[in-house]
């Protein structure tokens, strides 16, 4: 019944024809190329994804990484000579595969010339994913305000001011 | 009729099919029937009217044989049967050798030309043909599927029909009796045999010496053996002759004219044809119809249990002795010849062309009316409302309106109620495509069905915009009429898509119930021709490229696509231009639109634009909220903008597709219909060339292919506004379908965007106020010539009407129209006291405007800004790049050009109304439009005069709302004014155009090439456009950064980072500080122009500035955030 009607819907002059093997056989034989398309399509679609990737033709992210201060409206405004001073910084790799950063964290006069180096290491970030890293240091006295920066290989950078607190 | 005879010889290359299709021929020129020869290139061949050769030269002889030379002929002919058929569009195609017939067929298809083969020769049942000769012609014959197979005698029909050649027909040879009686018989003491054809071994004349031979040494009477005929056996022959000592007795005459064969014919007195196979020679009926007895082997009309077995002295194939004797029996006994030469000619009588042609005839009627009518199958069907049922030919490929509309609907809401689970591609190409027009062409044919414009583009056009409509005013009461029932996020899927459901099923219901009967009379051929794909398929490929070309300058790859797309732009324009019919014109319009439009809106994976940022900023919020609230950003006009906010809102739900893609990409092929309606107008006054032309011009602006993807909000409120013009001039008198849909679309501007809805009331106010002067008696009796078809209340109704409605839209419900308020009385004051009419003191703006240069920020602007603001830092001016000159010449060639196209535009366009007006060979709905056109030049100068106007409204906006009316008026004023010689007229306006095209700002095709112009965003990873609007993912990711992390401290950006943090950190526009160098506190996001290039962009007193700053500029500032192409400053 179902095969007849949709016979009927594929022709209509159907019902006023014989109901043949044959035609059954067409239709069964339709729905498979159709069927077997659609298996087809699915198998390439990838090769064809892949394919118009390679030729640019597809959404792509850019490449980039993210250095930032976390919780920055917080940030210490002062520092005092002689005490620890923690430095937070977050990375979020967005290079489409896992990355190593070296970093450098420095701090330096307002006037610039005395570069401290604070620390400096390297850090392993899978591709998407954010890593922070929070390492104390011990400031010397180098004036009023110095600027502690983070500075990445690639040179990224971030950084901020902080004045001189007496104990 | 027309007939195309396909055919492998012609006269005076020798062969039966030649004579025979000379024949019919000459029997159908008779009858009143063109006809036309594609045959083979032979010398032999004399050229004349309507005969096209193929393929390499060749001889005669050896078309009969597959050689290489010959598929190479028979590969040209594939492609020469396209030209002829195009050319001479014959009705039906007869063809005379299969080979050729299977060549041609592709295009005999194409064209939807019927084909009828002769088989002049079958061989495929005999054995003692090769293999592969016989396969060959039975595959040629199933390829090439002819309607009718026809074969010159019953026993190869017998054959075709035992090889399952279920149509074959008898067509037997014929001929002209008249010429061949026409002779005097001469009687020769030596009985002479003749024999004619070609020198070729399936002829049998090796047989036939073989048989003088033994009848020489057989009788001691004389006799002599004719063989006329050449080819390639010619000197075998002769050496047979030499070799069995005959040359006495045979003779090789060579070949002859038919009027020689026919006195040899009459002073011979035997016809002889030793053929080995052959469908029925001509040789036979021509020996019959002179009184020649003949003797033959069993071939043609003589195979089998034949009925001119007594006609004939047959004799078996390849016997020379059988010959022999035949031959001595009526060389030796006239009576026996007497008496078989009567009863030839009595035999021959049967075969005059005067009745094979009526068997030929009816043949070709027969096979014609099986074919349905060519014109029907050729055209695609302009119009959507079709003839009646009864009327059109019964056809299973027929669908009826109803059906039609039942089938759509069904798609749309199956497709509808499972968005969810489709892909976006799928979404972004059926769903909402089909949301959208299913319901406008319910209406269309509902609720507008008597209206005028029935071309189905106009139907599509408008069936879009009532789909359009419809989805912002349900979405618009689902937003105020669901929280009053509790819902607090109407905007949702889970209530739109019901709601949508419901309204399209109300609208099929009311359609059906109204029309159910009429559409199901009303029916559509669904059948599409292989050339109507193909006209589909090919303008297709431009937005495609355009869009593949923006992807690839997206991920870092050069422009070489894009740069292809908008070659192919022009170049199928000039390809339409220099022959119309080749392509759809309202379709390649559309798509050379779409393409423009898409090449720019698709740069960056985001929204990019100027405004399009603060647009993206309410649309989001209606998004996100779910709900648009009217007080989101108080007094926002673009939040009062429903094509802003509940529309693509409503959009985004329907289909799940990305927000900005609903900006970037559903948006763009709407606003592409523009072009559409605007061929539309223009072909009420002129062809489809020029129809064309008139869209050209408008998509070609600047400003269509650089501003408008860029104000997207605009886009939805035109179409609406070219919906209105074109149903504004209607011939005949306004019918209430014209005025209720006018009314809608008013309404639609309204809520859509409200300076289009000004401009429109500026336009059609001043074109009221025209016609009504016009009705001043005074002015009427000076000016008898204007008797405007279009009306004045009409117009003033209309305007009156968006009056009211944007007062209450805009005044009573949204509260946002204070900047009109503050600008009308502004204008008002500066008209009052003389202030105004500053027209283009500086020259910046005719720049920007009319396929000017886009001059980019001159450097001394940094100075005033400096001086003006008191920026304390160290800036300084920089110029903006432009593309190397690559050739200087061509570069100063096409900036002449350029200069001189855009002075013929900035004269022409504004005077064209005039022009219009003042001459008299105008035709009234030019007229009629340039009633429009003079209140579209009008509202320009106002806005283009008035400072207050000029500086709320951008200029370039304007003009491309009065383009919709102007590029009609100018193109039609240049054709009046050019000089009245059609062809040169024609070359010049349609040269003018695609200049246009290729060298206007806008598309930047030929500076691309040539270099020496500012770059494009469409086109350029690089320059000011790029630098300004192109939005990078590391910007986004630095504004979100800015919104997560910056929550009510006041931000900074300079004028174009400012676009980032509006569409990405959501900060109202205006609460923005742009001086960034003034900074005191809160945060700064700096862009990838900040970044990468120390440009910094600001805008003061209606400059712009673009300056550079010392590095240590924010050496005082916490740098807060960093990636590559954009930093987060905070103090």
């Amino acid at each position: 019944m179902v095969v007849k009607f949709i016979m009927a819907q594929l022709d209509p002059q159907a019902s006023s024809r014989s109901f043949s093997p044959q035609r059954i056989f067409r239709l069964a034989l339709a729905t498979l190329v159709a069927f077997a398309a659609v298996f087809l399509l699915a198998l390439v679609m990838p090769s064809i994804e892949r394919h118009l990737d390679k030729w640019g033709l597809l959404p792509r992210h850019e490449q980039l990484t993210e250095l930032y201060i976390p919780n920055a409206k917080n940030l210490p405004a002062s520092y005092t000579p002689g005490e620890e001073h923690t430095v937070l910084f977050e990375i979020r790799n967005l290079e489409g595969e896992a990355q190593t950063y070296n970093y450098i964290i420095t701090a330096r006069k307002e006037s610039g010339g005395v570069v401290m180096e604070l620390d400096k290491g390297s850090i392993r970030v899978d591709s998407n994913q954010t890593r922070d890293v929070q390492l104390s240091a011990t400031l010397h006295d180098l004036g009023k305000r110095i600027y502690v920066q983070v500075e990445l290989s690639n040179g990224q950078k971030v950084g901020y001011w902080l004045g001189h607190e007496t104990k | 009729m027309n007939i195309l005879h396909i055919t492998k010889k012609y006269p005076d290359a020798l062969g039966g099919d030649s004579v025979v299709v000379s024949n019919l021929e000459k029997q159908q020129w008779k009858n009143g029937h063109k006809v036309s020869i594609l045959t083979s290139n032979c010398d032999e061949i004399k050229p004349k009217s309507r005969l096209y050769k193929f393929g390499l030269k060749d001889k005669p002889a050896a078309l009969d044989n597959i050689t290489p030379r010959r598929l190479l002929s028979l590969g040209h002919l594939f492609f020469k049967s396209f030209q002829v058929i195009r050319r001479e569009r014959p009705d039906i195609i007869h063809t005379h050798s299969i080979d050729m017939a299977f060549a041609a067929s592709i295009a005999a298809r194409i064209y939807r030309v019927p084909m009828v083969h002769t088989f002049h020769i079958v061989t495929f049942h005999d054995e003692k043909q090769s293999w592969l000769r016989r396969k060959t012609e039975l595959l040629f014959k199933r390829g090439a599927n002819p309607k009718v197979v026809t074969a010159p005698d019953q026993a190869d029909v017998d054959h075709l029909i035992d090889a399952g050649v279920k149509n074959a027909q008898l067509l037997p040879n014929g001929i002209d009796l008249k010429f061949w009686h026409d002779t005097d018989t001469v009687h020769n003491e030596v009985v002479t045999f003749i024999a004619a054809g070609r020198l070729e071994e399936q002829k049998g004349f090796e047989y036939l010496i073989k048989a003088a031979k033994i009848l020489k040494n057989s009788t001691s009477k004389p006799f002599k053996v004719l063989i006329a005929g050449s080819g390639s056996l010619q000197q075998e022959l002769g050496i047979l002759m030499m070799d069995l000592d005959v040359t006495d007795r045979v003779e090789l005459v060579g070949r002859r004219s038919t009027k020689e064969l026919r006195k040899l014919y009459s002073s011979s007195d035997v016809a002889v044809i030793p053929s080995l196979y052959e469908s029925t020679p001509l040789t036979l009926l021509e020996a019959w119809a002179v009184k020649l007895p003949v003797i033959s082997t069993p071939v043609g009309i003589l195979q089998g249990n034949t009925q001119h077995k007594n006609d004939v002295k047959l004799v078996p194939v390849q016997d020379e002795k059988a010959l022999a004797r035949a031959m001595r029996e009526l060389l030796e006994k006239k009576d026996k010849r007497d008496k078989l030469a009567k009863r030839g000619h009595e035999a021959v009588q049967q075969y005059a062309w005067s009745e094979i042609y009526k068997t030929a005839e009816a043949m070709y009627e027969g096979v014609l009316a099986e074919k349905p009518t060519q014109v029907a199958a050729a055209e695609p069907k302009a119009d959507m409302v079709a003839a009646p049922a009864q009327q059109a030919p019964v056809d299973n490929k027929q669908v009826n309106e109803r059906n039609l509309m039942l089938g759509m609907t069904a798609i749309s809401l199956g497709l509808l109620g499972t968005a969810g689970m489709l892909s976006g591609t799928i979404n972004a190409f059926a769903t909402l495509p089909l949301a959208v027009l299913v319901p406008g062409l319910l209406l269309r044919l509902g609720a507008f069905r008597e209206l005028a414009g029935k071309a189905l583009a106009a139907t599509l056009s408008i069936a879009s915009a009532l789909g359009i409509l419809l989805i912002t005013v349900e979405s618009l009461l689902a937003n105020w009429l669901l929280p009053v029932f509790g819902v607090d996020d109407p905007l949702r899927a889970a209530y739109l898509v019901p709601l949508h459901m419901l309204l399209t099923l109300v609208l099929l219901g009311i359609y059906l119930q109204k029309y159910g009967n009429v559409a199901k009379e009303t029916v559509y051929r669904l059948h599409i021709s292989f050339m109507q794909t193909v006209r589909f398929v090919v303008p297709l490929l431009l937005p495609l490229l355009a869009a593949a070309g923006a992807f690839r300058q997206n991920n870092g790859f050069g422009n070489e696509i894009t740069l292809i797309a908008l070659a192919a732009m022009a170049i199928m324009a000039i390809w339409f231009v220099a022959k119309p019919t080749i392509l759809n014109p309202v379709w390649l319009l559309f798509n050379i639109a779409l393409g423009l439009l898409l090449s720019t809106s698709l740069r960056s994976w985001f929204v990019s634009g100027f405004d399009i940022a603060q647009e993206f900023q309410v649309f989001n919020l209606a998004l996100q909220n779910h709900h648009w609230d009217l007080n989101a950003i108080p007094g926002n006009a673009y939040n009062a903008c429903l094509s802003l906010t509940t529309l693509p809102a409503a959009l985004a739900e329907f289909s799940g597709i990305t927000a900005e893609y609903i900006f970037k990409y559903f948006y763009q092929i709407v606003f592409a219909l523009t072009a559409v309606v605007i061929y539309l107008l223009g072909r009420r006054f002129a062809d489809t060339r020029g129809a064309f032309l008139v869209g050209l011009f408008y998509v070609a602006q600047a400003q269509f292919i650089g501003t408008m993807p860029a104000i997207v909000r605009q886009q939805i409120g035109l179409l609406f506004f070219a919906l209105i013009v074109y149903l504004l001039i209607e011939k005949g008198k306004l019918t209430k379908a014209n005025a209720w849909l006018m009314g809608l679309l008013g309404a639609g501007i309204v809520v859509s965007h409200y300076s289009t809805t000004y401009v429109a009331i500026f336009i059609l106010a001043a074109t009221a106020a025209v016609l009504w002067a016009l009705r001043i008696k005074p002015i009427s009796r000076r000016l008898p010539a204007f008797n405007p078809m279009i009306s004045a209340v009409t117009v003033s109704v209309l305007a009156v009407m968006l009056i009211a409605m944007s007062f209450l839209w805009y005044s009573v419900i949204n509260a946002s129209s204070s900047n009109v308020k503050n600008t009308l009385s502004r204008s008002w004051q500066a008209l009052i006291h003389f202030e105004g009419f500053t027209y283009d003191k500086n020259g910046t703006r005719t720049q920007l405007l009319l396929g000017g240069s886009r001059e980019s920020t001159p450097p001394e602007n940094v100075y005033k800004y400096k001086e003006g603001m008191s920026i304390p830092e160290d800036i300084k001016p920089t110029r903006a790049e432009t593309l190397p000159v690559k050739n200087e010449a061509a570069t100063w060639v096409a900036d002449r050009l350029r200069d001189f196209l855009s002075v013929v535009v900035k004269v022409l366009l504004p005077v064209s109304p005039l022009i219009l007006l003042l001459v008299r060979r105008t035709r009234t709905e030019v007229a009629d439009l340039a009633f429009l056109g003079v209140g579209s030049l009008a509202t320009f100068v106002a806005f283009f005069a008035l400072p207050a106007l000029s500086q709320s409204y951008n200029i370039e906006r304007v003009l491309q709302q009065a383009l919709v009316i102007l590029s009609i008026t100018g193109l039609w004023a240049m054709w009046v004014i050019l000089p009245r010689r059609k062809m040169l007229n024609t070359t010049l306006t349609c040269a003018f155009v695609l200049l246009f095209f290729v060298l206007s700002p806008g598309t930047g095709l030929a500076n691309q090439i040539i270099g020496g112009t500012t770059p494009r965003m469409n086109l350029n990873s690089l320059g000011e456009e790029y630098q300004k609007y192109y939005v990078s993912e590391g910007e986004v990711r630095s504004a979100q950064f800015l919104r997560d992390n910056c929550q009510r401290e006041q931000i900074w950006a300079d004028r174009y980072a400012t676009l980032r943090v509006t569409a990405y950190a959501g900060a109202p526009y205006d609460s923005i500080e742009s001086d960034i160098l003034k900074m005191d506190t809160g945060c700064l996001m700096l862009d990838r122009a900040n970044v990468e290039d120390n440009l910094y962009y600001a805008h003061y007193k209606g400059l712009n500035v673009r300056y550079t700053i010392p590095d240590a500029a924010f050496n005082r500032h916490n740098l807060i955030y960093s990636n590559s192409s954009a930093q987060i400053y905070q103090r």
